[in-house]
């Protein structure tokens, strides 16, 4: 190589390999290494930022699944009971009034308590039947009624016979189940239970 | 060119003239190239920055390229994710008016009214003078009275083949003594109080 009118001398052919070296590795740096490194960078936040929002998407998936399944198997079976959306103190009330018809009854309804979106409409009924059979039918119907109904506490009396036509007096307890989804703040509902504690 | 430059370090002699006419000055102390070594070189050098675009450029460039493919394929996977959420609409307010997750375990696992006056219905009235009976949770007291112990007995017998009872008892027994007429002895009979255990829903499901 002779630019000059003269050869390089060594020193300087080592300077310029290192120059050129130096040189070429800037520019690797410059115009590939640096891109390379923030794309790589910001593909693995992006990635990581996806994994979170995957989980978290794939997660509510799975817990939507679980809702739908439990909406079949309730649904699927012979009688489905609904919670209805609060305040359904009336349809309840026309409901006991059909349920117990022209027997004799006493109906005390106590206070709604509520812990989250539940809430419970807690009811003791005490009234006669003119027979076991009428007494079944009035649980049956309370049970399996549209509105979800849990009967608690039973007590029934009946007189000292053998025979399935005598009077039978029945004290018992039951719950309707409601919802707060889709309900309807009033001055009857409780505050929430499940968030005072 | 090396048979010209040992011929220039040959010494003439004397009478003879040299062949060559001309002399280029330009190639003087110019080092001859070997192509044996060169195209080694070359051929090293060549590969060496084959290499080095290889590993340091292409690779990385690729790395980047499956980066962000796998970004764009786990933005796909959320946005499936989405689109099927969308789907479900309106099905976590529809829930909650049908979930039993708001239930306590009691509840859940208390039995069925219903099933308990059919059984009495089925199992006791027939066989029993039942006076009263009255259930609470999972326990249920029947108060009964038959002509004999042993009979009440049997029907605790039967009692325990019942699908939905786990376990039952007699807890109390007292005789009475019934006058029918004046005319007739009296009749003797017994009263029981008798304690059935039923089997929690949810352990029933289960099994």
């Amino acid at each position: 190589m002779k630019i000059l009118s003269r050869d390089f001398t060594t020193q300087e052919k080592v300077i310029l390999l290192i120059l050129c070296i130096f040189l070429v590795g800037l520019a690797y740096y410059q115009f590939v290494d640096k891109p390379v490194r923030t794309s790589l960078a910001r593909a693995e936040s992006e990635k990581a930022a996806l994994e979170v929002e995957l989980q978290a998407v794939q997660a509510k998936n799975a817990q939507l699944k679980k809702m739908q399944d439990e909406i079949n198997q309730v649904t699927s079976g012979d009688a489905v009971s609904v919670m209805p959306s609060y305040n359904n103190s009336k349809a309840v009330i026309t409901l006991l009034d059909e349920v117990l018809g022209s027997m004799k009854y006493s109906i005390n309804f106590s206070n709604v308590t509520r812990s989250g979106d539940q809430i419970r409409r807690n009811i003791s009924v005490s009234f006669t039947a003119p027979n076991y059979s009428t007494m079944e039918t009035v649980l049956e119907r309370l049970t399996h009624s549209e509105f979800r109904c849990l009967i608690d506490n039973v007590s029934c009396s009946r007189g000292n016979a053998r025979y399935t036509n005598d009077l039978v007096s029945v004290n018992l307890t039951a719950t309707f189940y409601e919802t707060m989804v889709g309900g309807t703040s009033d001055s009857g509902l409780p505050s929430d239970s499940a968030a005072a504690r | 060119m090396a048979k010209n430059a040992a011929k220039k370090n040959k010494k003439i002699s004397r009478g003879r003239l040299p062949v060559k006419t001309s002399i280029n000055l330009a190639g003087l102390g110019e080092k001859p190239i070997r192509a044996s070594i060169a195209v080694p070189a070359i051929l090293l050098i060549v590969l060496a920055a084959v290499m080095f675009s290889k590993v340091a450029v292409v690779d990385r460039l690729l790395a980047v390229s499956r980066a962000e493919n796998e970004v764009r394929a786990m933005q796909r996977q959320v946005d499936d994710g989405y689109k099927r959420i969308a789907e479900y609409g309106e099905l976590t307010d529809t829930y909650a008016h049908y979930t039993y997750s708001g239930m306590t375990t009691e509840e859940l696992q208390r039995a069925d009214r219903v099933e308990v006056a059919k059984m009495i219905d089925r199992v006791i009235l027939p066989q029993l003078n039942m006076s009263a009976w009255s259930i609470t949770g999972n326990q249920l007291t029947l108060t009964v009275t038959g002509e004999t112990l042993e009979e009440i007995n049997k029907v605790v017998e039967h009692l325990k083949q019942e699908d939905i009872v786990d376990f039952c008892k007699v807890t109390t027994a007292t005789t009475n003594e019934t006058a029918v007429s004046a005319d007739e002895l009296p009749v003797s009979t017994v009263t029981a109080r008798i304690t059935v255990y039923l089997i929690d829903v949810l352990e029933g499901n289960a099994g």
